[in-house]
């Protein structure tokens, strides 16, 4: 039965302590969407937005929402190399 | 996370800067916490050097964009950014004074989207939160050469996602002439 199953599309999604990132595995565009929150909410919440509906439409390489940011973020993907290089930040 | 004034209690709550007062009756400085949001700001311009130097360098492929707050937040960082951005992209959001346009985005295309259809919760003002929302954009708009397209619907900007999928996609598609 699963063998039947097309993948409309596949993410990485990765939470870290201030930041979720979505990144489709497919797409030809490169694009980032920095999404921020609204008061009293959290990144996790609002990621669905971008994984279903016309958002799926979106050929964005990389796409971060942010949690609060009192702590740094950053360090995560500091040495993610640059486009194309054929190499992962995850590796 | 911070603890937001005008709701007079001691949780902290994940936010961008403080609330003083929620309404615009007097001048920004004294509504919000400038220095919270200058230092978000600067956080967020971390967060943009790091995808511009992701993405070989081209600012223009960069979009910011967030609801209410978030959009509040994601005008002052991207007008404030000195690089050149994709484009910003603001719903049921507000504009503060406070921010300072850098020359890099002066042409960015900005698109607003105000409800006119209010969220119904109980904290919301009969007509929603929209004309007092879009008179805070009535100074922006009259700086020449900024490219902000304020946008009132006749839609709960609130529950109605698949609206603003749809909006977005159109924003982001067009700026970035894909």
């Amino acid at each position: 039965m699963d063998a039947d199953k097309k993948i409309k599309k596949e993410f990485r999604f990765q939470v870290f302590e201030n930041e979720v990132i979505i990144e489709p595995l497919s797409g030809k565009h490169e694009l980032t969407i920095i999404w921020l929150h609204h008061l009293y909410r959290n990144a996790a919440d609002l990621s669905i937005f971008f994984m279903h509906g016309v958002s799926l439409e979106l050929e964005v390489s990389s796409l971060s929402i942010y949690l609060f940011l009192t702590h740094n973020p950053f360090s995560e993907r500091q040495n993610r190399p640059p486009s194309g290089s054929g190499e992962s930040y995850l590796s | 996370m911070r603890v937001i004034s005008a709701d007079n209690n001691q949780k902290l709550v994940p936010s961008w800067f403080d609330v003083m007062r929620r309404s615009f009756d007097r001048p920004h400085e004294e509504i919000i916490n400038a220095k919270d949001l200058k230092e978000s700001s600067a956080d967020i311009q971390k967060i943009i050097d790091r995808e511009v130097k992701f993405l070989n360098g081209d600012g223009r492929k960069v979009f910011l964009g967030g609801f209410a707050q978030g959009s509040a937040m994601a005008l002052t960082a991207g007008l404030e950014s000195k690089e050149k951005l994709g484009g910003i992209f603001a719903v049921h959001g507000y504009y503060l004074s406070l921010t300072e346009i850098n020359e890099a985005n002066k042409e960015t295309p900005v698109l607003v989207l105000l409800g006119k259809k209010p969220p119904f919760r109980p904290w919301d003002k009969p007509d929603g939160f929209y004309p007092m929302f879009e008179k805070t954009f009535e100074g922006l708009k009259t700086i020449k050469s900024v490219n902000t397209m304020v946008e009132v619907v006749d839609q709960d900007v609130y529950y109605n996602q698949e609206f603003i999928q749809k909006k977005l996609v159109q924003f982001v598609k067009s700026s970035s002439k894909l």
